[in-house]
């Protein structure tokens, strides 16, 4: 309703400088300015005059700055502090314990991995921020062609740049940047699916939509798999598979498509592999039958962690147990400086992290939010706990990243996917409902309440 | 009759919450089926209504969405089922202060 009356616009926006939250005015507008415009007209109608309509509609609507204040109140912008706080001690953890390993290390070449490590926090939290405050809505929009970016990137790649350890991860970029391809993809395309897939699958869970969801999947998947990135074809695996038993709730599905990939990954780690990764990685669980080859280095991460004690060997650390692959194995780095107090404590730290998301998740009313929250909570999790237990020396050593505390570009998305969760969690009160198809959470579609509301006013009638 | 304004604050939630039970509401209906059903005991001002529907929102008690009905576009509200937990409970609190007051004052035998 564009021509209201002039009064009520200007009541209107003294209400609104209250707010600031932006994007709830257009809903409080709308609905204020209503529910004015209506007591108007029942009350020219009972005799009033335009004048008098209007004072009366203005007077029981309240003192406008009153009325705005509290909406603000409501309708803030939140911040997550406990998160934030999480962040920024691990992110001084890392750059502690990368600064102690480059002081201490013998190895010359490893000198300039601290201002390596600096420069991508850096770069990580300036696009934590960016994330922040913008509004992740703005991506929905952009859905399709981020996934055909990141499609396209991946099937690019392995042209363009050369195998590391047999993996084309790395694209260089311009000015020397480096983007860790696979790595971005793994958190960025469940997203983008995501986006594209959730109201067709909430709305109608057909044959045709899950298809076009696994089909969705697929692409990259084997896009992954031609790169031979095992570990992040994993990882998107699980979260696409997660995401999809969330979406339909079907949760008989979910575990059919989990079990079908889940072996087919199986199949063809056992047959197309030609690194032999399986047998690599037998190697964990009989240490003793080869105890100064492949078993050395599990044999030395059980030594180190036996001896860094409760409180580590801090600045005197000699990082002189494990030659090259110290950072590989950030979580061993981590108990020898800081100690087994350090690892008790960082996974409680990812046990309130999972508790707190799973905690706020009913209280993010935009279904596109919750499905981030879930998303990336899943994926950081993950790989969080699995470079804990790589500590015990029991399981292989893969390249999953250590997220916040490993060496690697790999930061500045584990920066960037923490600042979209607290975006979303600074929009948690803040959303408007306007122009949204589908506000019902429970699957159910508009349509079913728009029957309810013809019968009460058949009722009413 | 003019009710103390204190008593009616703190009973506007359930009030609300009981109207949507019945079916979803607009802003401006709900106002006038509160005055019609309390036979105009509650003129609840639409500046005290807005934020309690928000925050009920933002609780989780109710949920909103737009609507054109009769060529006007217009807010419901539908209660979710957290709301009706809400309602149930805040019934068996009312129940049990009306019975004490009932009880208090029957007993003064002043009315």
């Amino acid at each position: 309703m564009t021509n209201r009356h002039e009064r009520i616009q200007h009541y209107l926006d003294h209400m609104c400088v209250q707010v600031k939250a932006r994007e709830v005015h257009n809903d409080l507008r709308d609905e204020l300015g209503n529910h004015m415009e209506e007591m108007m007209l029942d009350k020219e109608q009972e005799g009033y005059t335009e004048e008098e309509a209007i004072a009366y509609a203005i007077e029981q609507m309240g003192d406008p700055v009153v009325v705005g204040k509290s909406m603000h109140r409501l309708h803030r912008h939140r911040m997550h502090w406990g998160l934030l706080f999480g962040i920024i001690i691990l992110a001084t953890i890392s750059l502690i314990l990368m600064w102690i390993f480059t002081t201490n290390t013998t190895q010359a070449s490893y000198q300039y991995l601290y201002s390596y490590h600096v420069k991508n926090t850096v770069v990580g939290l300036m696009l934590m921020s960016f994330f922040i405050f913008f509004d992740y809505r703005k991506w929905k929009k952009a859905a399709w062609w981020i996934y055909i970016l990141f499609n396209a990137l991946l099937w690019i790649n392995p042209m363009l740049s050369s195998a590391y350890n047999g993996i084309n991860r790395y694209l260089s970029l311009p000015f020397g940047f480096v983007l860790d391809v696979t790595t971005v993809s793994m958190w960025i395309l469940p997203l983008a699916i995501g986006a594209i897939m959730l109201d067709k699958l909430r709305t109608s869970c057909s044959i045709q939509s899950i298809l076009s969801y696994i089909a969705m999947v697929a692409l990259p998947a084997v896009l992954l798999f031609q790169i031979s990135d095992w570990v992040r074809m994993l990882l998107f695996g699980i979260v696409s598979v997660i995401l999809f038993g969330w979406i339909t709730r079907k949760w008989l599905y979910m575990i059919i498509a989990a079990i079908t990939t889940g072996s087919l990954l199986l199949i063809l780690l056992l047959f197309m592999d030609e690194y032999r990764r399986l047998d690599r990685f037998s190697v964990v669980f009989n240490l003793q039958d080869d105890p100064n080859g492949n078993g050395f280095i599990y044999n030395s991460i059980m030594d180190i962690v036996r001896t860094a004690g409760w409180w580590g060997n801090g600045l005197d650390t000699r990082f002189d147990l494990i030659k090259s692959n110290y950072f590989d194995i950030p979580g061993v780095m981590l108990i020898d400086v800081f100690g087994w107090s350090a690892g008790i404590l960082l996974l409680i730290g990812i046990f309130w992290f999972v508790s707190s998301m799973v905690k706020i998740l009913p209280r993010i009313r935009d279904d596109y939010g919750r499905m981030i929250i879930l998303s990336v909570t899943t994926i950081l999790s993950l790989q969080m706990i699995y470079s804990l237990v790589v500590i015990t020396g029991k399981v292989p050593i893969i390249s999953i990243a250590f997220p916040f505390i490993g060496y690697g570009t790999h930061l500045i998305f584990e920066y960037a996917m923490i600042g979209l969760l607290l975006g979303v969690y600074r929009r948690k009160d803040a959303i408007s409902k306007k122009n949204e198809k589908n506000t019902a959470e429970d699957g159910r579609r508009p349509t079913d309440q728009f029957i309810g509301i013809q019968n009460h006013y058949r009722i009413m009638k | 009759m003019q009710v103390n304004k204190q008593m009616i604050k703190g009973s506007t939630e359930t009030l609300i919450l009981n109207l949507l039970q019945e079916r979803p509401l607009y802003g401006y209906e709900l106002i006038k089926e509160l005055h019609r059903q309390s036979e105009g005991v509650f003129n609840l001002k639409e500046g005290t209504l807005y934020p309690i529907l928000h925050a009920m929102e933002i609780e989780g008690w109710v949920e909103s969405y737009w609507m054109e009905v009769e060529g006007r576009k217009r807010k419901y509200y539908s209660i979710r089922d957290k709301g009706m937990e809400a309602l149930q409970s805040k019934r068996a609190e009312w129940n049990m202060f009306r019975r004490a007051v009932d009880r208090v004052l029957g007993e003064g035998g002043l009315t």
